[in-house]
């Protein structure tokens, strides 16, 4: 019964990708990848994977599917492309399919390749449990490979800087005033920011006795940002702005301030010292949501549209 | 062999993301196929695990979880150089603006 529910689920993703990959439309086709990210996290539900399904929700459906909307509109592209086989024959499409297959391939030698002997998998529940950690992700995360964290970090700020960088000498679109403003999307804001807040304080704590964790709670907060932003609460700070600067760089700095200090203190970089692990995670997760929700709020560009007026 | 679904999951969604990268012309549609192809690795990562301890290994996961970050990060990326590159002229359709490069 459930390999049934397993294979329906597989099929319902499988389906969402091709439509998605196939069609004409481009905002068909990013409607389509916010589906697609939904239901590719009930798969990770499914695999008890919850940590995952949390990171895929806010971050792979919604920061990267609002991404490509903005995207849209700002490209306002009109006329899609199409791999036309009427129009070319099919032996246009001979590339792609080899292409796909030569991929499938190489993804069913991974799952026909031997296995490893020595698992992970019990050997990390265990020393999760004598740090005292009850979420083993989150222990993993940014206690065990602690490092890889924070080079994640580097990667986000990375990639913040050099979108600043070609958005240079680009006018900043103002927000629309008080008159202008969207009584419907005000009101929206107005219940849904408060709302976002407290969650995203609550999934930072509670990451580290179940799912959730800095990531997800600063996904939901970048969310909120950019709702402020669309709905005008909220000038974009350019990218000069000191202020957003420091905050953007504030996770890197504590996390690199904690590197430090372990080293120095127990010998191992982020090895922290014994029964400690918890505040230290906490501290450092804390300071990396509003980091990670200034980074990625400042990733949207051009958010807050002018009104259209009606010849439009 | 019921275990075998969402690996070969990630194995078609990995095909489809690949031959989408290459078949489709526009800039924004190979870079939703990145990302579809993105999801298909983060598949076979976290489930294929699954077939041998009958337990969700949480090692993979967090590494998955470091790989959506890191996709966003990409994704943006990515996305304003689309619109830097339309911004200045060339054709957002990528064999277009391969026909237009040849031009003297």
């Amino acid at each position: 019964m459930s390999t049934a529910f397993d294979v329906i689920l597989a099929l319902l993703v499988l389906l969402l990708a091709l439509r998605m990959l196939s069609t004409r439309g481009l905002f068909q086709a990013v409607i389509l990848f916010v589906s697609f990210g939904l239901a590719l996290a009930l798969v990770w539900v499914r695999v008890g994977a919850v940590d995952v399904a949390l990171a895929e929700v806010a971050l792979g459906a919604g920061v990267t599917g609002a991404l490509l909307v903005n995207t849209l509109r700002r490209l306002e592209t009109k006329a899609p492309d199409w791999l036309d086989i009427a129009r070319y024959g099919p032996l246009r499409a001979i590339v792609p399919a080899a292409c796909g297959l030569a991929a499938a391939a190489a993804g069913a030698v991974a799952i026909a390749a031997p296995r490893a002997e020595v698992p992970l998998a019990p050997l990390v529940l265990e020393t999760a449990a004598g740090v005292g950690i009850g979420n083993p992700v989150t222990a993993v995360l940014l206690d065990f490979r602690g490092y890889d964290t924070l080079l994640e970090i580097a990667v986000l700020l990375s990639g913040l800087v050099a979108v600043w960088a070609l958005e240079r000498g680009r006018p900043a679109v103002p927000a629309p005033s008080d008159a202008a403003r969207e009584p419907v999307l005000a009101e929206l804001v107005r219940w849904i920011v408060p709302l976002a807040v407290i969650t995203a304080v609550y999934l930072t704590w509670f990451g580290s006795y179940g799912p959730g964790g800095a990531f997800q709670a600063g996904a939901l907060l970048a969310g909120a940002g950019v709702l402020l932003l669309a709905a005008g609460f909220l000038q974009p700070a350019g990218s000069s702005s000191f202020v957003l600067r420091s905050v953007a760089a504030s996770g890197l700095f504590a996390f690199a301030a904690a590197a430090l200090h372990t080293t120095i203190a127990t010998g191992g970089m982020l090895r922290y010292p014994a029964g400690t692990a918890y505040y230290w995670m906490l501290g450092i997760e804390f300071v990396l949501v509003v980091s990670i929700a200034a980074i990625l709020a400042d990733l949207f560009v051009d958010v807050p549209a002018a009104p259209r007026g009606p010849a439009a | 062999m019921s275990e075998l679904v969402f690996p070969a999951l990630g194995a078609a969604l990995l095909g489809l993301g690949f031959g989408a990268v290459v078949g489709r012309r526009h800039m924004l549609m190979k870079i939703i196929a990145l990302n579809v192809m993105a999801s298909g690795v983060s598949l076979l990562l976290v489930t294929l695990p699954a077939r041998v301890h009958g337990t969700t290994d949480a090692v993979p996961q967090a590494m998955v979880l470091t790989g959506i970050v890191v996709m966003v990060a990409a994704t943006a990326l990515a996305l304003a150089l689309a619109v830097r590159m339309a911004d200045a002229g060339a054709d957002v359709d990528v064999v277009q603006a391969g026909k237009e490069g040849e031009q003297p």
